[in-house]
């Protein structure tokens, strides 16, 4: 069984996944994620009456994103592998968000807010049954995004969110569409879905010297 | 009772292992990769944290040779400090406490540094004094018994471990430059110059090092051959003029108070010119002198079990929620005493 943790935006959440999703809990907007995290996870586990010893893997989503909030989720998520002896799978989160879209045909950009006008953004592509990385993650500023944007384009994330006016006056006339917000699955599931993916093809993180991908090196140049 | 200590306040990242107050381990990691940027940056030393914890925690394990089982609580510095690295201490070591099922405790970073004598073979006798003075902190503290403290002096700009930084980057030391500061200023005339000694004959307790930073500066700017030809004669006169800010109001405030002895802790304290002065003025009033090991004066996690250990034995613990408190005062513990 796996237990996925997401704190890489303002949702602070935990899935239970086997095979399929066991269960959930997203807090919408938590942003105190070191308070709420680990209540979180005790509930999920109890609502579920799930014992630590069930637990075979623990994945974090891990990032790019908020820097404390990642920091929260990989330490937590160390501190459980380390205490329970388990394997750590950190999935990435533009990848995660991909993933909550429901699939269709054509290509999907996933957005996390950065400082200011910039984004942390991936480009997926649609093939055979899953989201394809066509990208690495970058982080640029929104009005360069009109030089990667392409036709039949999903657009989603708190990247997104955040700069709506001006992405969507950016990719007009470009048959760019919204997922539908019933559809959309939490990204703390999509984490533990693709967790169970990369577990089985033996895809673990080490859990002494795994990192969140900040997405900035530090200091930038230009700070 | 066993207890896993934490500290991630700054720039150095620490766990160690106490049995009923007893060291069976202690690990300290001193990130040397804020050394080119003159200061700590907060965003690497949090990154540096993440990194290094779960080693640090391992290898104190593996030391002390107790099994993680066998850990029956775990104490983390929750503040004062910077934030982001406090969170990441704060996540693991709750994880941690969740995980084995087994309670925390926040401990206040600055008790921790007020106990670190505790530990030695001659531990203080409260009523003491206690001197801290590190890069982040210039306090002066009554310690009447555990957990009753007093806010007696504390610097109204700069800490004293700030200034002897500053005052080795200027002299191309590098950072942190304090003990390289003591080294050189070994081989220096004190008679080269007289830099001035903050609060010198005035009434209170607080101490000032803005003054002498700046006088450094100053002298530097205006003496053209004073690095090239005097840096040593330059680091004794500030060490002496740094060293007599400290001596002072800590010496009225012990003659003024009733205190068995004077605990001097904090990375300055490692300084062995300002030992020997305080230890001096302290044994001329009959008072006993303790100021821990050197590689207990400065940040380790040693001093933060001790206190999550004394603090647990009193009933006291934290639930899941734990914060980190940037700006925690001592004074909260010592209205926490008085309830």
């Amino acid at each position: 069984m796996i237990l996925a943790i997401d704190t890489s935006g303002t949702d602070c959440g935990a899935a239970l996944w086997e095979d399929s999703l066991i269960d959930s809990i997203i807090i919408a907007g938590a942003l105190r994620h070191n308070e709420v995290l680990l209540k979180l996870i005790d509930r999920v586990l109890y609502n579920n009456e799930v014992k630590p010893s069930d637990i075979s893997v623990v994945a974090v989503s891990s990032g790019p994103g908020s820097f404390t909030g990642l920091r929260v989720g990989m330490a937590v998520a160390k501190g459980l592998c380390l205490s329970w002896s388990l394997p750590l799978v950190a999935v990435p989160t533009l990848e995660g968000l991909a993933n909550c879209v429901p699939f269709s045909a054509g290509n999907a950009m996933t957005l996390m807010p950065a400082r200011a006008t910039e984004v942390y953004w991936a480009l997926f592509h649609a093939e055979k049954s899953e989201w394809v990385s066509k990208s690495s993650d970058t982080v640029s500023d929104i009005a360069d995004l009109a030089k990667v944007c392409q036709r039949d384009l999903f657009l989603y994330g708190e990247g997104y969110t955040k700069h709506q006016d001006v992405l969507d006056r950016l990719f007009l006339n470009r048959r760019v569409t919204l997922p539908e917000t019933e559809s959309l699955l939490p990204l703390a599931v999509a984490t533990a879905k693709l967790a169970a993916d990369r577990f089985l093809k033996g895809q673990i993180d080490d859990v002494m010297n795994s990192e969140p991908n900040y997405c900035y090196s530090f200091p930038r140049k230009d700070s | 009772m066993i207890v896993l200590g934490i500290e991630t306040s700054c720039d150095e990242t620490a766990a160690a292992i106490l049995q009923d107050g007893a060291v069976l381990s202690s690990i300290v990691s001193t990130h040397w990769l804020h050394s080119k940027y003159g200061g700590v940056v907060p965003e690497l030393a949090s990154r540096a944290h993440l990194n290094l914890l779960p080693m640090i925690i391992t290898q104190a394990l593996d030391e002390s040779e107790i099994d993680f089982d066998k850990i029956d609580a775990v104490a983390v510095t929750k503040g004062p400090g910077l934030i982001g690295a406090l969170l990441v201490g704060i996540s693991i070591a709750k994880a941690i406490a969740y995980a084995k099922n087994i309670p925390l405790i926040g401990v206040n970073h600055l008790e921790g540094h007020l106990w670190s004598a505790a530990l030695e073979g001659n531990p203080p006798r409260p009523p003491f004094l206690a001197l801290l003075v590190s890069g982040g902190h210039t306090l002066l503290v009554g310690v009447q018994a555990f957990g009753q403290y007093e806010l007696i002096g504390q610097t109204r700009d700069d800490a004293a471990g700030e200034a002897f930084d500053k005052v080795a980057v200027l002299c191309g030391l590098g950072y942190p430059g304090g003990a390289e500061v003591e080294k050189l200023a070994a081989f220096g005339n004190m008679k080269y110059h007289q830099f001035p000694v903050s609060m010198r004959g005035q009434a209170g307790f607080d101490f000032s090092f803005s003054g002498l930073k700046t006088a450094v500066s100053n002298f530097i700017r205006r003496t053209p051959d004073a690095l090239d030809n005097h840096r040593n004669d330059l680091l004794v006169c500030f060490q002496h003029a740094a060293i007599e800010s400290l001596v002072h109001p800590t010496c009225r405030a012990f003659d003024e108070g009733d205190y068995n002895g004077l605990v001097l802790s904090g990375g300055v304290a490692a300084n062995n010119q300002l030992r020997q002065r305080l230890s001096g003025e302290i044994e001329k009033r009959d008072g006993t002198f303790h100021s821990p090991e050197p590689n207990m004066c400065t940040d380790n996690a040693t001093m933060i079990a001790w206190v999550g250990w004394q603090r647990l034995l009193n009933g006291e613990r934290d639930d899941l929620s734990l914060c980190g408190r940037p700006d925690l005062p001592l004074t909260e513990i010592l209205e926490k005493g008085r309830r």
